[in-house]
């Protein structure tokens, strides 16, 4: 198995603001093992 | 909310943030993107601009295709300006010296590696914010930091400590787009 996807994560879903992407995005990030977030978040009000 | 709504908050919010010099600068709203036009004077607050439109209540997605027209004061040549960038990068505590920066005709582009996103964002922050920058590229390149028992387990967990993100009701969850590996499961 390829190393470099081991630490790739998808985020899928929808949140009510940018700030809460943001959010989702940066502990996503923040997790050990981590080198690339496919970020397929919506924001929707 | 109306497209028409959206776009005059958007323009109150750029006019609303101290950071933003937002004279030059035309918002267009349609379907909830917005779309900032015009010119500011530095690569920092185009950013900015960009934060403050996405903060908007009713913004899905914002366009940012403002110019940065440098002044006078803040031009300079291509060395120069990749000198600044690095001894920005080199008072910053969280940036490791693995970082590097070239800078051709005022587009700065940063490679090398970092062990964190964190740094890789602290760095393009830093860079962002230098006079004379008329454009950013980060190639910085993480470096796996393996060891995680369960990525997907410890990112949900983040989510639900988060009081920003627990208001949700924390709707969904990370999934690999490869599968688990064997170590993440």
């Amino acid at each position: 198995m390829d190393t470099t996807s081991y630490g790739r994560v998808a985020l899928v879903g929808t949140v009510s603001s940018w700030a809460e992407h943001d959010e989702a995005v940066a502990a996503a990030w923040s997790a050990r093992g981590v080198t690339e977030v496919d970020d397929q978040i919506l924001v929707a009000y | 909310m109306t497209d028409e709504q959206l776009q005059a908050d958007v323009v109150a919010e750029l006019f609303w943030d101290p950071k933003v010099d937002s004279e030059a600068i035309a918002v267009s709203a349609d379907a909830g993107t917005v779309t900032l036009r015009g010119a500011v004077d530095s690569f920092r607050q185009k950013r900015e601009a960009g934060k403050a439109a996405r903060r908007v209540y009713g913004v899905i997605g914002v366009q940012n295709e403002l110019d940065v027209r440098l002044l006078d004061d803040s031009k300079r040549d291509d060395a120069e300006l990749r000198g600044d960038v690095l001894q920005a990068l080199m008072l910053d505590s969280l940036i490791p010296t693995t970082v590097d920066a070239r800078a051709r005709n005022g587009s700065v582009t940063l490679s090398g590696t970092a062990d964190w996103q964190y740094q890789r964002d602290e760095a393009e922050f830093l860079a962002a914010s230098v006079p004379g920058v008329y454009a950013l590229h980060n190639d910085i390149r993480l470096t796996s930091t393996r060891g995680a028992s369960d990525v997907k387990k410890d990112i949900s967990e983040a989510f639900r400590r988060n009081a920003k993100l627990d208001g949700t009701g924390f709707p969904w969850i990370p999934r690999p787009t490869d599968g688990w590996p064997s170590w993440a499961r």
